[in-house]
C-alpha cells in the first residue's frame, strides 16, 4: 500500500440542495478576497470539501458537495445523489419562493436519494433584516415533512460548522441505532433485508 | 510525524498528517513549479524548500477544499510535463493539472494541486495524484 493509511472511522457524503441564490455555496465557501487568495480560485469554484469532525469519540470525515448551479436547469443527476448519507435542503428566509420550492426539492430528493439518507432543513441568511419567512414557518414546514430544522447565517462560521456537525451526528446516531436493531433482529432470528447500516459504515468510495 | 496546518494564524486548520512511514512520499520539485502552478507561497522563510507531499487518496486529508476543473485560460498546461518527480519507485511527469487544493476553513490557497501523471518511460502508469505544497502550509514536526 502506498497510501497514508486509513485514519478515520467513517466517511459521510453530504449534499447541499435548494434553489440557486439561497446561499448554498456560501455555506461551503467563504471566498474572502485578500492578497493571499487570488480571485482565480473564486472564478473556478469549489467541487467539494472534506472536513473532519469528532462524533462520540469517532473520527468522521464529511465530504460536502454543492450542486453548483446545476439546479438552475433542474439537471441534478442521479449520480449526484448516489451514496449521499446526508442532504441539506436550503432556502433563503428573505425569498418566499425558495421556501415554497422546498416541497418540490423534498419530492426530488425522495425520488433520487437513498431511503436512509438523513435530511436537514436549513433557513439561510437569518441575519438579514429583509426576512420574509419566519422561524415559525420554517419550523412548521419541517414538522410537516418530518425533518429537523435550523436557521443559519453564512456570515457566522461557528453557526455554519454547527449545521454540518448536527447533520453528521444525526447520521451517526442513525448508524448506531441501526446496528443495535440489527443485533436485536439477529437474536430474534429475523433477517433485516432493508438495513444498510453495514454498507454505510463501509462506504469507501467518493 | 509531520502535522501540516493552514499557515495563517487566525486559521491553523489541520490539513494532513504525514506519518513517518510515508515520509518517502515527500518529493522535491523544481522551484519554478510554484510559479508555473500559481501556488500560494506564504512562508517567507525557507524558500529553498520545494517539497510536495504526494497522496493518491483524497481521504488522507483531514480538511481540504477541492476546486472544480481548472479552465485552460487560467493555467497554461503545455509545459507542465517538464516537472519530473519520483513517486513509488518510478519517475513520473505531470500530464495535466486538474484541480486546485485550498484550505477547507478559510479558503486560502492554492496550497496544492490534483494532477494527472504518467511515468516518464511511457510505461503508461497513468494515475491521479494529490500534491500538497509544503511551502504553502505550516509544517509541525512531532
Amino acid at each position: 500500500m502506498s497510501g497514508n493509511g486509513k485514519n478515520y472511522d467513517s466517511i459521510m457524503k453530504i449534499l447541499l440542495i435548494g434553489d440557486s441564490g439561497v446561499g448554498k455555496s456560501c455555506l461551503l465557501v467563504r471566498f474572502v478576497e485578500d492578497k493571499f487568495s487570488p480571485s482565480f480560485i473564486t472564478t473556478i469554484g469549489i467541487d467539494f470539501k472534506i472536513k473532519t469532525v469528532d462524533i462520540n469519540g469517532k473520527k468522521v470525515k464529511l465530504q460536502l458537495w454543492d450542486t453548483a448551479g446545476q439546479e438552475r436547469f433542474r439537471t441534478i443527476t442521479t449520480a449526484y445523489y448516489r451514496g449521499a448519507m446526508g442532504i441539506i435542503l436550503v432556502y433563503d428566509v428573505t425569498d418566499e419562493r425558495t421556501f415554497t420550492n422546498i416541497k418540490q426539492w423534498f419530492k426530488t430528493v425522495n425520488d433520487h436519494a437513498n431511503d436512509d439518507a438523513q435530511l436537514l432543513l436549513v433557513g439561510n441568511k437569518s441575519d438579514m433584516d429583509t426576512r420574509l419567512v419566519t422561524y415559525e414557518q420554517g419550523e412548521a414546514l419541517a414538522k410537516e415533512l418530518g425533518l429537523p430544522f435550523v436557521e443559519s447565517s453564512a456570515k457566522d462560521d461557528q453557526n455554519v460548522n454547527e449545521i454540518f456537525f448536527t447533520l453528521a451526528r444525526l447520521i451517526q446516531d442513525k448508524i448506531d441505532s441501526n446496528k443495535l436493531s440489527d443485533a436485536k433482529n439477529t437474536n430474534d432470528g429475523n433477517v433485516n433485508i432493508k438495513s444498510s447500516s453495514s454498507s454505510m459504515s463501509k462506504a469507501n468510495c467518493c | 510525524m509531520i502535522k501540516t496546518t493552514c499557515s495563517f494564524e487566525n486559521c491553523k486548520c489541520s490539513i494532513i498528517t504525514i506519518k513517518d512511514e510515508n515520509s518517502d512520499m515527500i518529493t522535491e520539485f523544481a522551484t519554478d513549479m510554484f510559479n508555473a502552478l500559481q501556488l500560494m507561497q506564504q512562508r517567507e522563510e525557507d524558500l529553498t524548500n520545494s517539497e510536495f507531499f504526494i497522496t493518491k487518496d483524497v481521504w488522507d486529508f483531514d480538511n481540504i477544499g477541492v476546486s472544480k476543473d481548472i479552465p485552460s485560460e487560467i493555467l497554461e498546461q503545455d509545459n507542465l510535463n517538464k516537472f519530473v518527480f519520483k513517486y513509488a519507485d518510478d519517475q513520473y511527469k505531470i500530464d495535466r493539472c486538474l484541480k486546485y487544493l485550498i484550505c477547507a476553513d478559510c479558503d486560502r490557497g492554492p496550497i496544492g494541486v490534483v494532477c494527472e501523471v504518467s511515468t516518464v518511460d511511457g510505461g503508461n502508469h497513468k494515475q491521479t495524484l494529490h500534491l500538497i505544497s509544503l511551502r504553502s502550509v505550516k509544517c509541525i514536526k512531532t
